[in-house]
């Protein structure tokens, strides 16, 4: 199992590295979002944080769905679906650090908030719960365009929801915010909202696993039967 | 995939896949109804049958794929499935390919190299797939079905992008897959290459109407 997962995370950091453009699309992304309002708005920084959700939620995204096909030799191969998961989360949790720490950093630098920890610490947490939701609408929707457009509806959503709504409340990067938030005002506490992201992610990834077992993995072979089974042939040996 | 021991009767070797009665439908739209296979040890049998006679969903089923609504499919020992749109990764070369496909397994990696290059498939280090001819991308993906010298070989349409002489070749390929001793279950529109198998199995479109 560790050498298939082995193989499995440098496939997919193989794969990413080959997508440059992408990644440098990425890791722009977010900070377009600060760069747009940084001047304009106090909101800058959660804009900007919250937006990165947007990059690695789509990387995400585009590591499950186009690879369902091919997930599925794979599963004949032997690779369990936990094994698919894993190696595609550690891959892009990590990428998603990088893209976190850049963008965390671009906006200490260009805003200069009171806590900057927490700027760094509001982005992480978003990155770490985009990833496991993206992976999750990979699994669940049939294809990129449906899957895209949720996660834009539910990071942007997060975005414009006021922070003490019932509805962002329940949403993902909620944590995440309370943190960006406070890192321009009051400071929120850190431990609750780290719990609260991993609690997240952890069952973000559960239902990506069962979703994505059902999805690719090889069905039992045991007996079926049923009453139909009697039915004329619609097949000749000849 | 549990492999049991095959029902042997007699001086008939046993088969390695079984399919009885399978039935299949999509949205009450009836693709598979009633089929029944079996393919025993050197036998190549060929799947013939219209557009939508469904092909692609019995070999899916007997590879694990899908379920059938009725019927059964017993297997009896690995098997290897090549689908009929190459389901590979675009940004990994070939030789990355068998890395992972082989993962785990001792001396996969030579074992997929010596595939790679008996099937004729380019061995460049830095070409990727989607860089591939689509024949050359069909040749990886049947290089991907036979790794782990698996008894059953379940091949759908394997021989898609193929210049004449290598689909030439891959009959002959299959003629050694069956010397020895492998049950070769392979999808074809082709019927002038049915005298190439030992048995043709011919699937008809199922009555629609949601019966």
């Amino acid at each position: 199992m560790a050498a298939r997962l082995t193989a499995l995370a440098a496939t997919h950091a193989r794969i990413l590295s080959r997508r440059r453009t992408a990644v440098l699309l990425l890791a722009l992304l977010p900070l377009a979002f600060y760069g747009a309002l940084y001047r304009h708005s106090p909101n800058a920084v959660t804009v900007g944080g919250v937006a990165s959700a947007f990059s690695a939620g789509g990387a995400a995204i585009f590591s499950m769905l186009p690879a369902r096909a091919a997930d599925q030799r794979l599963t004949l191969a032997g690779y369990r679906p936990s094994v698919l998961i894993t190696g595609r989360l550690i891959v892009l949790e990590v990428a998603s650090l990088g893209i976190s720490l850049l963008t965390a950093a671009v906006m200490v630098a260009g805003t200069g908030p009171p806590h900057p920890a927490d700027v760094y610490a509001g982005v992480i947490l978003t990155g770490l719960v985009a990833v496991p939701l993206g992976l999750a609408l990979g699994a669940l929707l049939p294809r990129e365009l449906e899957a895209v457009l949720v996660l834009i509806g539910i990071v942007g959503i997060q975005i414009t929801a006021g922070p003490d709504t019932v509805l962002s409340d329940l949403l993902p990067f909620h944590a995440a915010r309370q943190l960006l938030d406070g890192a321009v005002s009051a400071p929120a506490a850190f431990w609750p909202q780290l719990a609260a992201t991993v609690g997240y992610s952890i069952a973000l990834v559960g239902l990506t696993w069962i979703a994505w077992a059902r999805r690719t993995g090889p069905r039992p072979q045991d007996p079926i039967t049923s009453s139909r089974a009697d039915r004329p042939a619609g097949a000749t040996e000849l | 995939m549990s492999s049991q021991p095959a029902p042997a009767t007699g001086s008939q070797p046993a088969p390695l896949l079984t399919v009885a009665g399978l039935g299949k439908s999509y949205r009450r739209r009836p693709v598979l109804r009633g089929v029944s296979l079996q393919a025993y040890p050197g036998q190549i049998v060929a799947v013939t049958g219209e557009n939508g006679s469904g092909k692609t969903t019995l070999l899916r089923i007997c590879a694990g794929l899908e379920t059938a609504d009725t019927g059964r499919v017993r297997r009896y020992t690995a098997a290897g499935y090549c689908p009929q749109e190459p389901a590979l990764f675009d940004l990994l070369t070939p030789a990355e390919h068998i890395t992972l496909f082989a993962a785990g397994r001792p001396d996969g990696a030579a074992e997929g190299r010596a595939l790679l290059a008996s099937l004729g498939v380019p061995l460049r280090a830095r070409t990727l797939v989607r860089d591939l001819s689509g024949g050359a991308r069909q040749k990886l993906s049947l290089a991907l079905a036979l790794l782990g010298q698996p008894g059953l070989l379940l091949l759908d349409e394997p021989y898609q992008g193929f210049d004449h002489g290598s689909y030439l070749d891959f009959w002959h390929h299959a003629q050694a897959w069956r010397e020895e001793g492998r049950a070769v279950v392979v999808v074809t529109h082709l019927l002038t290459e049915l005298d190439r198998a030992d048995r043709v199995l011919e699937l008809r479109n199922p009555p629609q109407g949601g019966q």
